[in-house]
């Protein structure tokens, strides 16, 4: 007959934590990033993003030209040591204004982005979690400004504070947010009636804890590939509106001025076009896969 | 089956149709002109700008005309006489002038025009004010006149005459005005806004007549069988159409497809030469820089100096390419002065001369030594490609020459012409073409009060100077007055800083002979033929 102790025998010192799992356990954002960078495309295209962002900031400081000088006697030529990628037809440094371009773009893609999405979440986030007569007003002021097209507001715009960064940025802006805006609402319209959201609820959860902490967080995937695809938007509208002649004011350039520059001369330097299109389309090459890449990785269920 | 085999009739016969169509690219006697240029309208007493131009050089015929080199023509008129005070012009119509319709040319026709054209329900008509000279025309164009007392007569069918409230020395120069074009009585209506492009309304007194308009594409002209030099009109149909894209234009000169095109990009004089039909048209245009005088420190002398031999136009005009060229003149560069046969500018001295360092000491002594202190100004423009290489130029050389800062404003045309006339700016371009062919007509632009002195010119000497060249009778002291005047204007005050001039580059088939010029030095096919 065996001791009650001797119905269970101790384990030894090195089995005592054979029930933990050895794998850190790993925030929502890490799991993002490492799911990211298995994906080699998105990976190239950050990595391609990065290095636009980098030279174009420190492009035009270390550039010995400067974007706005003349000197006829050098116009127009082709590539050569002194000037890499020749000179527009004012003899001004070709590459220091891509460069210079390039600058303006980004923030005007990237600024414009951040505004919509700030405005855009917050008026479709408290619009679809509180509902009833508010979102009912709310979706229907959405309406209205989404029916009028972002071209007259810009126009208007444009006229009142006149031709530079800021108006094309509050041009793209004020009617760009209402797709966010949207999309977030009917997120949060579905979300705020799923089990952790009653769940929290019922715990006492603050309302502004519920939307913000529970249901915000939810909705981001789709948010962030939204975003993606407005920073190169905003860009392209810049580069529109540059290109027919409301952009940003000269001698000041952005990637579609300098393409409207080159327009005239299109038979006889057309690589003065090539130069600016290349990095507009690298850079809405790049922002693409980003944002394939964060699709899949936010939302792997729905990965193909 | 029966219907497949219908079906396929029409289908061929459809093709066989088209087949036709393109064999008749054989142009035979014609000659097919592209151009940029479609503004406006044919009527002469409404938006009459360059598709008139182009348009009543062929078809319709004004009383007199000068060519290029100022020599005159009598075209509807025979002949002409002048009242001792200079009041009262008498023109004696040719007799065998006829319409398209075989009808005589009468003078009627004209005062249709030049009422339709001072009617005050006529919105649309731009040179009105052109006709003020005649006795009783302003009050009844601003409304607060009747239409029987504009002293406009048809003394029978073929006299006209005229009665100016001032004599007019220069009368004869601005009949080249559309408003002094005939147009059909009866036909041409202010009540049918339209008649114009109705070849059935829309007749023709010259070489041409319409035979059909199409409103953005084009219109075709063909030989008017009743005009009395008819013998010397040798092409049967002149086709014109609009391209608005000048790539496209320049193509389908590549092509053959059209025998002239105008308005062409400046790079096309590097790839053509004058064999391959390349031309070049002076055009009697001025672009300066108009100062605001109210503004400081505009208002002062000095500054406005400075601007104007600060820059270094041949070089803006070089990144502007090669149709700008420099000017320091503010009567166009390339006007024949109206008592010689030289140009107006080779007169006299140059207004001033280009030097940087003088513009540097000048902005010294206005108190902005190197620019500093010099608040930003901005500098307004219409946004067009070459208007933006324009203002770059400016602006760049302004820096680097004085150290002052201009901000440019690209704008909308419409917001642009606005601005310029509420005088809502610091520096902006203006532009002026000239309407005809006279030193005048750049100068009384900035008589005290003129409607068109937008910086607001106040200047006893100048007005003082174009009242003296008003009153001259004979031309080459009216000459030197003239002179006098621009140099108040531009030498002496800056109130205008003259940048540059613009030549308009042509492509023309080389096998196209007979052209002869008209008094702006624009081209006429009037009597051109073509040749083997």
């Amino acid at each position: 007959m065996l001791e009650p102790n001797e119905y269970f025998e101790p384990l030894g010192a090195s089995e005592k934590r054979d029930d933990y799992i050895p794998i850190a356990s790993k925030s929502f954002a890490r799991d993002v990033w490492e799911r990211f960078c298995t994906n080699k495309r998105a990976l190239a295209g950050l990595i391609l993003l990065a290095v636009i962002v980098a030279v174009a900031m420190i492009g035009p400081l270390v550039s010995p030209y400067p974007y706005d000088g003349m000197d006829v006697s050098i116009a127009n030529q082709g590539p050569s040591s002194a000037h890499w990628l020749g000179t527009d037809q004012m003899g001004r440094d070709e590459l220091t204004r891509v460069l210079y371009g390039a600058r303006i773009s980004l923030t005007i893609g990237f600024v414009s982005t951040a505004i919509n999405l700030l405005i855009g979440v917050l008026y479709g986030g408290i619009s679809g979690y509180i509902g009833g007569k508010l979102d009912m007003v709310m979706m229907r002021i959405v309406d209205v400004i989404f029916s009028i097209p972002a071209m007259i507001y810009i126009i208007l715009i444009m006229l009142i504070f006149g031709s530079n960064v800021y108006s094309v940025m509050i041009g793209i802006c004020i009617n760009g947010w209402v797709n966010t805006a949207r999309l977030v609402r009917g997120q949060i319209v579905a979300l705020k009636e799923r089990e952790f959201a009653v769940a929290a609820f019922t715990l006492g959860a603050s309302r502004m804890k519920i939307l913000f902490k529970h249901l915000m967080i939810n909705t981001l995937g789709p948010i962030i590939v939204n975003a993606t695809l407005m920073v190169p938007q905003a860009i392209f509208n810049e580069a529109f509106l540059s290109f027919i002649g409301i952009g940003i004011s000269a001698p000041q350039a952005s990637l579609g001025t300098l393409a409207q520059d080159a327009k005239m001369l299109l038979s006889r330097y057309p690589m003065q076009m090539v130069y600016p299109v290349t990095v507009i389309c690298l850079v809405i090459f790049a922002l693409n896969f980003i944002g394939e890449g964060l699709e899949e990785a936010l939302n792997p269920k729905g990965a193909r | 089956m029966k219907k497949i085999l219908c079906l396929i009739m029409a289908l061929t016969m459809l093709l066989s149709m088209a087949g036709c169509g393109s064999s008749q690219t054989d142009k035979g006697n014609s000659i097919v002109i592209a151009t940029v240029s479609s503004t406006g309208g044919l009527d002469p007493a409404g938006f009459a700008l360059d598709l008139w131009t182009e348009y009543s050089k062929l078809c319709i015929d004004g009383l007199i005309s000068f060519d290029d080199q100022g020599n005159m023509t009598y075209e509807s008129a025979e002949s002409y006489t002048v009242s001792d005070d200079g009041l009262v012009w008498t023109f004696n119509l040719r007799k065998n002038a006829k319409w398209s319709d075989g009808s005589s040319v009468t003078a009627a026709d004209f005062i249709n025009t030049m009422m339709r054209a001072l009617d005050p329900n006529n919105g649309n008509a731009i040179y009105s004010n052109m006709l003020y000279i005649i006795d009783g025309a302003e009050a009844y164009n601003k409304g607060t006149g009747k239409a029987e007392d504009v002293k406009l007569a048809a003394k029978d069918d073929f006299t006209l005459e005229l009665t100016l409230k001032a004599p007019c020395t220069y009368l004869l120069k601005m009949l080249s005005m559309p408003v002094f074009y005939p147009s059909k009585a009866g036909y041409a209506t202010n009540e049918n806004a339209s008649w114009y492009k109705d070849p059935a309304t829309s007749l023709g007194n010259g070489a041409f007549c319409l035979e059909s308009y199409t409103e953005g594409v084009g219109y075709t002209i063909v030989k008017n069988p009743y005009y009395y030099q008819a013998d010397k009109v040798k092409l049967d149909r002149i086709e014109t159409r609009f391209v608005t894209d000048s790539t496209a234009l320049l193509s389908s000169y590549k092509t053959g497809e059209v025998d002239v095109v105008t308005g062409l990009p400046s790079y096309v004089t590097e790839e053509y030469t004058e064999e391959d039909g390349l031309y070049t048209w002076k055009m009697l245009t001025s672009k300066f820089i108009l100062p605001n005088l109210s503004v400081k420190p505009l208002d002062d002398v000095r500054v406005r100096e400075a601007i104007a031999i600060a820059l270094t136009r041949a070089d803006i005009c070089a990144a502007i390419g090669s149709d700008y060229i420099p000017s320091v003149n503010y009567v166009a560069e390339y006007m024949i002065s109206p008592s010689s046969s030289q140009l107006f500018k080779d007169e006299v001295e140059p207004l001033f001369v280009e030097d940087a360092a003088r513009a540097k000491q000048l902005l010294a002594d206005a108190g902005y030594p190197n620019g500093q202190g010099f608040p930003t100004l901005t500098y307004k423009y219409p946004n067009s490609e070459k208007d933006s290489l324009l203002a770059q130029g400016i602006q760049a050389q302004l820096k680097s020459v004085l150290g002052i800062n201009i901000e440019l404003v690209g704008m909308e045309d419409e917001v642009y012409a606005q601005d310029k006339k509420d005088g809502n700016y610091e520096l902006i371009r203006h532009s002026w073409t000239a309407d005809y062919n006279d030193p005048i007509n750049f100068l009384n632009l900035y008589i005290s009060g003129a409607s068109s002195n937008y910086n607001g010119v106040k200047d006893a000497a100048f007005d003082q100077a174009i009242a003296n060249s008003d009153a001259a009778t004979d031309p080459a002291e009216r000459t030197k007055y003239l002179h006098e005047a621009q140099k108040i204007l531009v030498s002496e005050n800056f109130y205008v800083i003259p940048a540059v001039t613009q030549v308009y580059i042509g492509l023309g088939n080389p096998d196209i002979k007979g052209i002869s010029y008209c008094s702006t030095g624009e081209r006429m096919y009037r009597f051109a033929y073509i040749e083997g």
